[in-house]
This record gives structure tokens, C-alpha cells and sequence, in this order.
């Protein structure tokens, strides 16, 4: 079942000296579930892509649908509804709330969406629990690894049952090994929530977990394989 | 949110104190400053009511300054008066004064005085500077200004002689004993004021009238609604007098209080402009150093309002935190300072404490400007914050 289409969507960046085209012309279409890894070189759009499917940049032509609504129609405060409800997001720099927990960190998505105590409680437990963060819960980001920091944003992304996760770079900041367990992390997610993940990244060894492998280069995007889960 | 806010705070723990050391500096200033208005506005109402009483009665047209004819209350109106006075409660006292001008001299000197006819059994609220004040019985003592008696270089139970004109126009003259000099707190006015009897001056001027009552009440607060009582029953006894309060009457007091007013407000824009503008640096740094995480927070689902609430909230608690402690710290200082009993000396008068009032009341306003100035100056940051595209913001990291 299709979560997001992307209909002919191109994004132009203008300025006083040149237009520059970051997508031409992009077609897709995101299931439920679907585990997407996005490679491609620096500048390549993979970034803007992510950004669009987000709803925090507007398309210059084309259209992105969310549940059949059409992203462009919504206002800004439909799209951050939208955010924070349907859409879960992992940075390359964690971009975690310093000044609050790790708990905390993962409980601010729910307050935002006003979820009483206790419910925030049990859900901030479980999923720090399946991250393996259950112990680590009452520190602060400046006392916690990259990994750990990663998985405390991967928590924050999932805690509201999202339909979607998008990753930008996740792994980018991490070693190898550690960024394996943060994939795999992100896989068992997948897994067990069904939920979508769209990851952009350039480590190539992500790309053996994927579902399916898009490439984007010069702004064109190809489906390059469609797997079954590796 | 307000968490955040809070903890945003403890985040930048130098930058906060440096903010929190600016807002408590300039809110005790203004306590303080406030607190020595007060008290000197308080000092000032004493003396106007020492000087005037609570209210005073006089006949009508006895303070436009136009009139020709001196107008006095007749012994009719005096009795009337007297009758209704006594009735209330709240009048604790009254005495009658009638004023004489007239030049008091001795055998080698003399001088224009302005003069006041006294009843001797009222209380004088005079600070006696030699001899003694007017005692009851006394018929012919006078006391003068300490300026007086310096100029005319009078001594103690030495008889001075006083001209002057009755009320309708004749030359009259008398001689008055000298019972000792007094200050009234300003040289001026005691190079010129003398007293006497009130039957002296009655004498001199030739009538059996007064010109004003001057009535004490057992309350200042009592003043208005006291005048009002009297103005209705002085009006159902066909009494054709005025009433003024000792307010209408001190003109310094309002004088002052305009020119310290004044001076307070011009303080408190400085005050507020220093703070808005620190304020509006440390919230500015503040934003763009978390441009990053504003975004983040704002692509996680963080409405642009909740953003901005955030922001103002962080600049409202150093406000509050700031006049609350300043507030303190202001009456710590002032208990301080009227433990010190410093004086200064006003231009043309003695020496006066400088005494702070410690009153809650006085730190309200500077309360209020601080809150104001930090509200206001977090609030450019925070609708720039809230306003600004959050790939934009992320894109900063």
C-alpha cells in the first residue's frame, strides 16, 4: 500500500547567478514498510529529496502525497501536523535536544502530540528498551557515545508510530561497525513496526540491507534494484 | 516547553548570570531609588501637614490671589465652625491663625516679617532654636525665625516693637517680648516668619475674625471624605466658606514629587533601554548559536508558535528570577544604607537622613519595567526564530 508518491516532482534552487536543478522530473512511489537506501555523490539532490518528503522544502513543480493528501495543498502548520505525527527523522549529527535526557529527548515528540503521562512513560521505556538505551536513559547527550546518540534519535523517530522514517545520513557520523548496528537497528524496526524508511546515505555497505536501492545523480533518480529482505 | 526553557537557561551559565548580574544591578538601583522617593515624598506630606494641618476653612474667595478685600470669618462664622468641628470624631484638633505683615524693629533694627496670629495652647511643630515656644496665657511673647532674630540680633524676653495695618487700611504699632526663635527647615522662610498670640494679631489688625481654621484628623486618609462632610454641612448652614486640603494647599509637595517623578521615569527608560538592548544581544547570540537545533525541533513537529513561546519564555524567566532577587537585593542595600544614617544638606536647609522606604509597593514598577524590557527584547529573536524556514535552520548545522 503506496504511503507517499512522488508525481514529475523537480526542485530549482535560484539565485542572483545561476538556477541550479537539485530533481528533475522524480517519480516514486514508497509502500508501506518499504526499507529505501538512497546513495549518490555530494550535491547529487539526495538530501533535497529527503527534505521534500518531509515537508520542511516546497517542490517547484510536480506534487508529494501523503496518504493520497497532497503535500502542497497543506499549510505550514498542516505540514508540521503532518511531521509530527506520520513522519519520524534521523539527522547525520543526531540533533538531539542537549539541554534534555535521553529519555527526555524521546518523550518530546509525545508532548507535542499531547499523550498523557503514563502512555508517554510506557512508550519511552519500550522503545529505549529495543534500542538497548534502557540504562542510559537519564543522560544528557554530551555523556553518551555517537551510537548511543544515534539510537536515542532512531527511539525519538519510532516513539510516535510513525508511517515513515527518514534518515539522512545516519551512519555518516559513525564507525563502520557501529553504523552496521545502527542499520541492522533500523532494519529490526522495520521490521517489527512495519514502518517505512527511507535512508540517505553514502556508506555503500548500507545498500545490502535494502529493499529497494535508489540512485540519484544530477538530480535524476533510478531505481537501481528491488529486493526481497536481505 | 518550559522546561526547556529553564534548562536553556543553566545551559550558558556565564552568559545567563552576566544577563541575570544586569537585571538585578538595575532593578535594586530602582527599588532603591524608588524606595528614597517614597520616603522623601512621605517626609514631605508630614511637613505639608505640619505646615497646613489635614484641611483648612476659610472664607470664600480667601485664597484667589485677585481679591482686593481681606476676607476673614466673622465670630459668627467661627462659632458655627467651632459647633460642627467639634461634632465629628474623626477632627482630633483645630486651631484658628490669622496672618499679619508688618516690619518688626528694635531701637537699631528692623525687618519685613510676615507674621501668624497663633492660639498658644496649639501644639507649635516648630524646631525651637533658643529660648521657648509660645505657652498658653502668653498675650505679648513673639517667636521669630532663627533669620530673624540673627538680623535683628534679638535676645531672649527682649521687647521688639511691630507695625503693621489693620484690616481696613490704619496704621497700628505694639510691642511683642521676644520668647525664642525656631526653624521651620529652610532659611528662607526663617529670615522672614514670626508668631504671636492669636489675640495679639487680632489686635493689631483691629478685628475679632480669623482667616482660616486648620484642622487635624486622627487619620491622613480621612481628608477627602471629611471635606466632603464639611462642604455639605457647611452649605446646609448657609456658611459661605471653602475647604482645601493640606494637597491643594502644598504646592512644594507636588513640585517635588513632579521633579522626582519625572527624574524616576527618565531613570527607568535608561534602565529599560540598557536592558532591551543587552537583552536583545544575549537573545540574538542565543538564536543563532541554536539556529540548528531550532530547526530540529521545528522538523520533529515543534509548531512556529511553540518555538516562539519557548524563546520569550526563556527571556521571562531571567526577568522574573532577575526582579525578584533585584527586588531583594534592593532592600538589602537599603536596609543597609538607613543603618548607615548618612545626611545630606539640601540647597537652603539643614541637614536630612537619607532614608530609603522598604515597601513592597516600591519595587512593583521596577518589577514591571525589567519584565517588560526582557519580553520585549527576546521578542524580535523569537519571531525571527519561529518565522525562519526550517531547512533553512538545518541547513546551519
Amino acid at each position: 500500500m503506496a504511503i507517499i508518491k512522488l508525481e514529475n516532482l523537480s526542485k530549482t534552487y535560484s539565485s542572483q547567478v545561476e538556477e541550479v536543478q537539485a530533481l528533475k522530473n522524480i517519480n516514486l512511489t514508497i509502500d508501506k514498510g518499504d526499507f529505501i537506501v538512497v546513495n549518490g555523490p555530494s550535491g547529487s539532490g539526495k538530501s533535497t529529496l529527503l527534505n521534500l518528503l518531509a515537508g520542511i522544502d516546497e517542490a517547484s513543480l510536480g506534487d508529494i502525497q501523503i496518504n493520497n493528501i497532497s503535500l502542497s495543498s497543506l499549510s505550514d502548520r498542516e505540514r508540521t501536523e503532518l511531521r509530527r505525527n506520520k513522519i519520524g527523522l534521523v539527522f547525520q549529527y543526531f540533533e538531539l535536544i542537549p539541554v534534555l535526557t535521553a529519555w527526555e529527548n524521546v518523550e518530546y515528540p509525545l508532548l507535542l502530540q499531547k499523550v498523557s503521562k503514563s502512555e508517554r512513560r510506557r512508550k519511552v521505556d519500550r522503545i529505549l528498551e529495543q534500542v538497548g538505551l534502557s540504562k542510559m536513559a537519564q543522560r544528557l547527550p554530551s555523556q553518551l557515545s555517537g551510537g548511543q546518540k544515534q539510537r536515542v534519535a532512531i527511539a525519538r523517530a519510532l516513539v510516535t508510530d510513525p508511517e515513515i522514517v527518514l534518515a539522512d545520513e545516519p551512519t555518516g557520523n559513525l564507525d563502520t561497525k557501529t553504523g552496521e548496528k545502527i542499520i541492522e537497528l533500523m532494519l529490526n524496526l522495520n521490521r517489527e513496526y512495519n514502518v517505512a524508511f527511507v535512508i540517505v546515505t553514502h556508506d555503500l555497505f548500507v545498500n545490502k540491507y535494502a529493499q529497494k536501492l535508489i540512485e540519484i545523480q544530477d538530480g535524476i533518480l533510478k531505481i537501481k534494484e528491488v529486493n526481497e529482505y536481505a | 516547553m518550559l522546561k526547556i526553557a529553564w534548562r536553556n537557561i543553566l545551559r550558558n551559565k556565564r552568559r545567563s548570570l552576566l544577563s541575570l548580574v544586569l537585571i538585578l544591578i538595575s532593578v535594586a538601583v530602582l527599588f532603591l531609588l524608588r524606595g528614597y522617593f517614597s520616603a522623601t515624598y512621605d517626609g514631605l506630606e508630614l511637613m505639608a501637614i505640619n505646615q497646613y494641618s489635614h484641611l483648612q476653612i476659610a472664607k470664600e474667595g480667601f485664597w484667589n490671589e485677585g481679591s482686593e478685600e481681606r476676607k476673614i470669618l466673622s465670630s459668627e462664622d467661627i462659632n458655627k465652625i467651632t459647633k460642627i468641628l467639634d461634632a465629628k470624631e474623626e477632627v482630633i484638633d483645630y486651631t484658628n491663625t490669622l496672618e499679619i505683615a508688618g516690619i518688626l524693629g528694635t531701637e537699631d533694627r528692623s525687618t519685613i516679617v510676615s507674621g501668624m496670629g497663633i492660639e498658644t495652647d496649639n501644639g507649635q511643630n516648630l524646631e525651637i532654636k533658643s529660648g521657648t515656644k509660645l505657652f498658653a496665657g502668653d498675650e505679648t511673647r513673639v517667636i521669630v525665625g532663627e533669620g530673624v532674630r540673627k538680623k535683628l540680633h534679638l535676645k531672649v524676653d527682649e521687647w521688639v516693637s511691630i507695625m503693621a495695618t489693620t484690616i481696613d487700611g490704619a496704621y497700628n504699632a505694639g510691642s511683642l517680648q521676644l520668647s525664642g526663635s525656631f526653624s521651620v527647615g529652610n532659611d528662607d522662610a526663617d529670615s522672614h516668619y514670626i508668631m504671636m498670640p492669636l489675640s495679639f494679631a487680632q489686635t493689631m489688625l483691629n478685628t475679632d475674625g480669623v482667616d482660616n481654621f486648620k484642622v487635624m484628623l486622627s487619620d491622613t486618609e480621612l481628608t477627602d471624605s471629611t471635606i466632603q462632610e464639611l462642604k455639605r454641612e457647611f452649605k446646609r448652614e448657609g456658611l459661605a466658606v471653602e475647604v482645601r486640603s493640606w494637597r491643594d494647599l502644598a504646592n512644594f509637595y507636588h513640585q517635588v514629587k513632579g521633579l522626582y517623578d519625572t527624574a524616576f521615569f527618565f531613570l527607568s527608560i535608561l534602565v529599560f533601554i540598557l536592558i532591551f538592548m543587552s537583552i536583545l544581544e544575549i537573545m540574538s547570540m542565543s538564536f543563532f548559536e541554536r539556529m540548528g537545533e531550532i530547526g530540529t525541533i521545528r522538523a520533529i513537529g515543534t509548531r512556529r508558535s511553540q518555538v516562539f513561546v519557548q524563546l520569550i519564555e526563556e527571556a521571562l524567566i531571567l526577568g522574573i528570577i532577575g526582579g525578584i532577587v533585584g527586588v531583594a537585593l534592593g532592600w538589602g542595600a537599603g536596609v543597609i544604607i538607613n543603618n548607615l544614617n548618612i545626611t545630606y544638606t539640601p540647597p537652603s536647609s539643614g541637614a536630612v537622613p537619607l532614608y530609603i522606604k522598604l515597601a513592597l509597593n516600591n519595587g512593583i514598577t521596577p518589577f514591571f519595567i525589567i519584565i517588560l524590557a526582557t519580553t520585549l527584547s527576546a521578542l524580535y529573536p523569537a519571531l525571527k526564530a519561529s518565522r525562519l524556514k526550517v531547512v533553512e535552520m538545518l541547513r546551519h548545522v
